[in-house]
């Protein structure tokens, strides 16, 4: 998959973020990897839910987009970093781990059905009941987002790390985006507060 | 829909002689002085009486303006040509051919309609002048249509037009939008017939009382009348969205391919197709790759390939079964793994495939690259061509732009020597496949003086930027070139961007 243990050179035309793949294994750079990641994740889910086409959206571009999200999804599936939020959804982490093949296609699967064959509009119903009922993934899905990009004060948790890693890509998106960024690793929230949060930000994106 | 248009058959001024390249295949190109005609194509600039975004009119306004005065019709030209705001999003051109013989050139737009531009004829008092394009005919194909299960429009666009081969007078075109494809017969008409014994010279119905003498209908001439006819529709045969058509070899049947399936027509039957492909699978939630092109052989009827948004070509033949979901050969190169990004998947998708007039070689599109393939070598493409390989370091940005999801053509050249496609900032760049020499052109009225020769262009990477060349960041990401074709036998070019159709030919001696 992604990630090889390449080490990222430095590189004068300042494209080693995007230019080269970054090992999550390298110190400082798994910062930077782990942002890229988050990064695209959250464009990628944007792209999906952000847009109300007056005609069908194209199937390639879903289809691509959806299999940029799964692969995010299974790099931090093999990472292990699932964060249970909930004791059940440990056990239910548990039963994944164990039954990988369901796991992985499972993830969309609120997504999916919508994608290909329904309306993007009916999003906020189907698929807030939808990650309900898998906890697995959704803490996959909602613990990395970094939804202080939404909030409209600047963020300034604990953002230590980020702070630390010169930005070192000319990718304007990057830049904005780092000192807005929490730390991937953010102490776990409650998981209710997530999705009324998930909610506000939905109808901000949706724009209803 | 009926559109009848007399050919405008418009002045040209003299052609002018170009410079020679010192060395190297590829001549200057050039943009011919052409017209000063509102409805015929940019081919760059001549001393200011040209044309245009073209388009910006309905042709019949726009070829009484020409009737009057020349100059009035120049100043009156060049002002639309500065006034963006008439463009309007109806005008892109979606698709660009040219026909068999190269004497006619079909382009599609967004908001439904083709346009035929026709080759003068070349004539033997001016050697030195070449034909011009001129519009031969105009028409609506395809009316938007509203999808009431899915509640959702079903665009106008024309995707793709192919051309039959001429067995006859009259010239016949596929013409494509998401869902239907029709055949189109465009005829030509310069007799009409006079005398009829119930109607009147205007067609209305004679008093039967009125009637005391018998005869028989002549032929006379009159202004030529080029009029358009939906000879077959062929509909409700694609779930998904149509992205390619392609004639087959016998001129009989034809296929239509989706995001999913694709389809075999017989021309005469439009009620029924046969599946010859289909990739859904069972559970779409497992959909992962699509079909983005397909094509039939050149000259084998039983063969065809398509391509896949995973970067994949395979070729299948007809005759091993009736469903080809199994192919035939494989066309996949293995990734490398020093480019691997997030984009990957993204960047290897094929937005075109083209097979070569000799039916050897297979040419792809992808991203950032052009690959020829050898039909007979499945494990790599036989040449690479970077087309703007320091978009490398952007791709997060153009994903997030949405122009990583472009969809560049590509076209080969007659003799299959030189290859062309389209990039971004009005650029399209051609290789010449034995010298390996390739050229960045722009397709630009501002950039394009009477009576000069295009500049070859350049894109300064990094560093220090020389006078004349762009850098990557002044790019201007909204002006591709996604459609490009190239005459069958002549270096002549006709290249799409946004609005305008830009057609230009090498020099000659």
């Amino acid at each position: 998959m992604l990630g090889k243990g390449e080490k990222r050179k430095f590189d004068e035309h300042e494209d080693g973020l995007e230019g080269k793949i970054l090992s999550p294994s390298d110190g400082p750079s798994k910062v930077s990897y782990t942002l890229q990641r988050q990064t695209i994740f959250n464009i990628s889910l944007m792209k999906l839910y952000n847009h109300r086409p007056l005609t069908e959206p194209s199937l390639q571009k879903t289809v691509l987009i959806n299999n940029m999200l799964r692969r995010i999804q299974e790099e931090l599936k093999q990472e292990g970093s699932l964060r249970p939020v909930f004791a059940s959804a440990a056990a239910a982490a548990a039963a994944a781990a164990a039954s990988p093949p369901s796991g992985a296609p499972g993830g969309p699967k609120p997504e999916d059905p919508k994608l290909m064959d329904s309306l993007p509009g009916n999003f906020e119903i189907t698929t807030s009941t939808g990650f309900l009922t898998d906890l697995t993934l959704d803490d996959i899905l909602f613990a990395d987002i970094d939804t202080s990009m939404y909030d409209f004060d600047p963020c300034t948790s604990a953002s230590g790390t980020a702070s630390k890693v010169a930005p070192v890509s000319a990718d304007d998106l990057l830049k904005t985006l780092a000192p807005y960024s929490s730390q991937p690793v953010a102490p776990s929230q409650p998981f209710k507060m997530d999705l009324t949060e998930l909610d506000h930000i939905m109808e901000v994106l949706v724009g209803s | 829909m009926l559109l009848s248009l007399p050919a405008l058959h418009l002045q040209t001024s003299e052609y002018h002689p170009l410079f020679q390249l010192p060395h190297g295949r590829l001549g200057p190109w050039c943009s011919p002085t052409g017209s000063p005609a509102p409805l015929s194509c940019e081919t760059g600039c001549g001393e200011g009486s040209w044309i245009l975004v073209y388009r910006l009119l309905v042709p019949t306004q726009v070829s009484l303006l020409s009737m009057e005065e020349d100059i009035d019709t120049r100043k009156i030209n060049n002002s639309f040509l500065r006034d963006h705001s008439y463009a309007t999003e109806a005008d892109i051109i979606s698709t660009v051919e040219f026909n068999h013989t190269g004497e006619l050139l079909a382009t599609g737009d967004k908001g439904g309609r083709v346009v035929i531009f026709q080759r003068e004829q070349e004539s033997k008092n001016q050697v030195h002048r070449r034909g011009e394009y001129n519009v031969y005919s105009t028409f609506q194909s395809h009316e938007p249509e509203f999808d009431y299960l899915k509640s959702l429009e079903i665009e106008e666009k024309i995707n793709k037009i192919r051309w039959l081969p001429q067995q006859n007078a009259a010239y016949f075109l596929l013409s494509t939008n998401d869902k239907t494809v029709k055949l189109w017969k465009v005829s030509e008409r310069d007799k009409r017939p006079e005398g009829y014994n119930l109607k009147d010279e205007e067609g209305r119905l004679r008093d039967p009382a009125t009637i005391t003498t018998l005869r028989v209908p002549v032929l006379r001439p009159m202004d030529l009348m080029v009029e358009a006819t939906p000879r077959r529709v062929f509909a409700n045969a694609h779930t998904y969205h149509i992205n390619s058509i392609s004639v087959n070899s016998d001129y009989e049947t034809y296929m239509s391919a989706d995001d999913l399936r694709i389809n075999l027509w017989n021309f005469e039957i439009t009620n029924q197709s046969f599946n010859i492909v289909d990739i859904k699978p069972a559970n779409m939630e497992e959909l992962t790759e699509v079909i983005t092109a397909a094509e039939f052989h050149p000259h084998h009827c039983n063969t065809f390939v398509y391509s896949s948004s995973k970067g994949t070509i395979r070729l299948c033949d007809m005759r091993a079964s009736a469903l080809c979901d199994r192919h035939t050969k494989f066309f996949e190169e293995p990734e490398d793994p020093s480019n691997r990004s997030f984009f990957s998947e993204i960047i290897s998708s094929i937005s075109d495939v083209k097979f070569s007039h000799s039916g050897r070689y297979i040419m792809t599109r992808d991203y950032l690259t052009v690959k020829v393939w050898d039909l007979n070598m499945e494990n790599r493409p036989i040449e690479t061509y970077q087309v703007h390989d320091y978009l490398r370091s952007k791709l997060c940005s153009l994903y997030e732009n949405d122009c990583i999801f472009d969809k560049f053509e590509c076209v080969w050249n007659g003799s299959d020597s030189v290859i062309m496609t389209g990039s971004y900032n009005n650029f399209f760049r051609m290789f010449d496949r034995n010298t390996k020499r390739d050229v960045t052109l722009e397709a630009s009225r501002e950039n394009s003086k009477p009576r000069a020769i295009l500049k070859p262009r350049k894109v300064c990477v990094g560093g220090k930027r020389r006078k004349d060349e762009i850098s990557v960041d002044s790019l201007d990401f909204s002006k591709k070139i996604l459609h490009t074709a190239w005459h069958p036998s002549e270096n002549i070019i006709a290249v799409a961007a946004t609005n305008n159709l830009y057609i230009f030919q090498d020099k000659v001696n």
